[in-house]
């Protein structure tokens, strides 16, 4: 029995994906729900070939992010049929990927391929549930320092910080030289604060549960996890520019932009922005190095985008063909040589020449690509803990350490806080009793 | 006389600071919209460096949100009219309900709008999905008028209430019908509160969002969902979502005096000779 589940599996994968490239699809429409970002407006302009190759039809609806997370929720949830790819960010993935809501892809994909391979496997790991694949990525992100030198050196500074004590000592002698040391997120918001938090937290030492995925006892409360936040509302308070309390990545972005800072973490895919030549001050004066870390070692924030294929929609091997040819090498490198697009999810291209001749800064302090590329292949998968509430605990736990940086209440109070309501959310769950 | 000065002064100056308060994110969206990208960041701000229509051109000759707001316009005019056509009889029957009991229907009308919208959604989603009219402008108009009518029975009851019942009474001594009473007497006279209401209906649809993101896709998007497309991932497009706000603002800043005149206005001056 066991072998003819096999043979059934080896011979789908021979249908739907090994011959998907040439597989007819004629009178299928393929309707897609994703976010209007650089890498989708792209591939909508290329998907008349994808038609040509195949005869299905691409039908894309794209949204703004916030619209786009909204409308995948109402549709993943209610087990709708009228979508056949859809988009989901990593940091959701949790939510949907238990309860047959999403289609795995071993059954259409061979995910020993070399192309399968291709992926940075991290990135690849990311939607990955129980050993079934669930998407395949088309946007990885971590996170960079962005730094000065000319500033750095300026306040008596000669290396950009390895540490987060030594980034916050560095703002000291920034501060000194009466220069504006840096932006940090501080929007509370599982996507924002504590997409930034969560390496603080692991550099100090500290962790979300006690050990995810047997045991969820939340640890957000812990001497080290205070330390964390210590460290964190110190920094917001004395070093940041005002306004940061409530700070988007947007805001940070900016302040980097407009040289308003001498150094932030911020996300990789935002290079772009931040060295825009039409509208940046810092184009030529910018160093890229590895986030700090701490006693722990260094954990680059890591999240992901990508396609998945809803378990109700009724053109399943159609759009697993679709998902193949939107994050193949050919179509993931012509769009990034197309548009800003550097989120890249394949490991040939962070070696190809032109993507690096279009995408790579150096200005004689460290590589943007190779720094990416390098925190690409460290990054922990498990940077957001994959359980489907982690969006709301995650979420109360950035107002957290808003709390405490408006100084509202102490960072012990605040994460004590955020910990009881933590456990009241896993215990309603069920993960606890 | 001093005395009188100072209460003056000081009254105007809490007024203004509290208008300020108010206005602030307006004039900063107004002026977000009319500078350059370079300038838009600057540092210290300015408030309006060279102003360029460039962000206006751009968002009207963006098709997606200039379709968006078409569809705002149809939508909001069509919960209007559907929405009077429904709650001026009904708040007519109300104003005319003789026992007090009865009279207790319009605490249970405005009940049923009290409940928040976001319990609705995801009922209303499977709903309009299984008669296929998701993705339509007859989804959104039937919620927003669904949403409009107790609001607009109990404003329009109000004003109903002030139309003199020695009028009616007369006429229907002449030997008008019910109907001719409504449509012939009453209605003439709370005409100015009728427009009243139909303009707060308006104003509550062309703002709507929370429905319209949801019922809502490609075709049947309003103005206010397509503002977001403005805010991709990469980073909002403050120029043109600042034009797109302000553009949004243009009916509410037409509309709001009248309100204020109608409603403020006495609804019956003049009607009855005393």
């Amino acid at each position: 029995m066991r072998y003819i589940g096999i043979l059934a599996v080896a011979l789908g994968v021979a249908i739907g994906g090994g011959a998907s490239a040439q597989q007819r699809y004629d009178g299928v429409k393929i309707k897609i729900l994703s976010t209007n970002s650089a890498y989708d407006l792209e591939l909508k302009k290329f998907a008349h070939e994808f038609t040509e190759k195949t005869g299905a039809e691409v039908q894309f609806d794209l949204f703004g992010y916030a619209p786009t997370v909204q409308k995948v929720s109402v549709e993943l949830l209610t087990r709708s049929n009228s979508y056949d790819v859809v988009y989901l960010g990593s940091e959701e993935f949790g939510r949907y990927a238990s309860g047959d809501i999403l289609e795995p892809l071993d059954n259409y994909v061979d995910m020993k391929s070399a192309d399968v391979q291709d992926f940075i496997a991290p990135v690849l790991r990311l939607y990955n549930k129980d050993g079934k694949q669930l998407a395949l990525p088309h946007f990885a992100a971590t996170q960079l320092l962005y730094y000065r030198p000319d500033l750095l050196e300026k306040a008596g500074i000669k290396q950009p910080p390895q540490t987060w004590e030594e980034f916050r000592n560095d703002c000291e002698l920034l501060k000194k030289a009466d220069i504006q040391c840096t932006a940090l997120r501080g929007q509370p918001d599982t996507g924002e604060n504590i997409w930034f938090w969560g390496q603080v937290l692991y550099a100090f030492g500290g962790k979300y549960f006690a050990h995810e995925p047997a045991d969820l006892t939340p640890t957000v409360n812990t001497p080290a996890a205070v330390e964390a936040l210590k460290w964190y509302t110190d920094v917001m308070t004395r070093f940041t520019v005002p306004g940061s309390t409530s700070a988007t990545f947007d805001d940070v972005v900016i302040a980097m932009q407009q040289g308003r800072i001498a150094m932030t973490v911020e996300g990789a895919p935002t290079a772009g922005r931040i060295l825009d030549p039409k509208l940046s001050k810092v184009v030529g004066k910018l160093g890229f190095a590895f986030p700090p870390g701490g006693v722990s070692g260094r954990f680059p924030p890591f999240a992901g985008q990508a396609y998945v294929i809803p378990a109700a929609s009724e053109n399943k091997a159609a759009a697993a063909a679709f998902l193949q040819w939107a994050t193949s090498k050919d179509v993931m490198k012509r769009i990034s040589l197309d548009s800003t697009f550097v989120a890249i999810t394949r490991s040939s291209l962070w070696n190809d020449p032109e993507i690096l001749a279009k995408h790579d800064y150096n200005y004689g302090h460290g590589s943007f690509a190779a720094t990416y590329a390098e925190t690409l292949r460290v990054a922990p998968e498990w940077y957001y803990p994959r359980i489907p509430e982690f969006k709301e605990i995650g979420d109360r736990l950035g107002r957290a350490l808003q709390e405490a940086v408006v100084g509202s209440k102490s960072a012990q109070a605040a994460l004590d806080d955020a910990q009881t309501e933590a456990v009241d959310i896993l215990k309603r769950a069920g993960y606890l009793k | 006389m001093h005395r009188d000065l100072g209460r003056y002064i000081y009254g105007y100056v809490i007024c203004a600071a509290f208008a300020l308060f108010l206005f602030s994110p307006i004039l900063w969206t107004l002026s977000t919209s009319l500078k350059q990208p370079t300038e838009m960041f600057q540092w210290p701000p300015v408030i309006v460096g060279e102003p360029s229509i460039q962000h206006y051109t751009a968002i009207i000759a963006d098709k997606d949100f200039s379709s968006a707001l078409i569809n705002s316009i149809v939508v909001s005019c069509s919960t209007i009219v559907v929405t009077m056509a429904l709650s001026v009889p009904a708040a007519f029957g109300i104003s005319h309900l003789q026992k007090t009991s009865m009279r207790r229907l319009l605490t249970l009308v405005l009940a049923l709008r009290a409940a928040p919208a976001m319990i609705y959604i995801i009922p209303y989603f499977l709903f309009f999905r299984q008669v296929d009219l998701v993705d339509t402008k007859i989804a959104l108009i039937i919620v927003n008028t669904m949403f409009a009518i107790p609001l607009a029975i109990w404003y329009l009851s109000s004003f109903f209430d002030q139309v003199p019942r020695e009028i009616e009474e007369a006429a229907i001594i002449d030997g008008a019908s019910t109907l001719q009473v409504m449509t012939l007497i009453s209605i003439p006279i709370a005409r100015s509160g009728i427009l009243a209401t139909a303009i707060l209906v308006f104003i509550g649809s062309w703002n709507e969002f929370l429905f319209a993101l949801t019922l809502t896709r490609d075709n049947a998007k309003t103005a206010a969902v397509a503002i977001l497309n403005f805010m991709p991932f990469e980073g909002t497009d403050w120029g043109k979502a600042a034009a797109a706000c302000v553009l949004m603002l243009v009916p509410i800043v037409v509309f709001v005096p009248f309100v204020k005149k109608y409603v403020a206005g006495s609804t019956t001056t003049g009607s009855v000779k005393g």
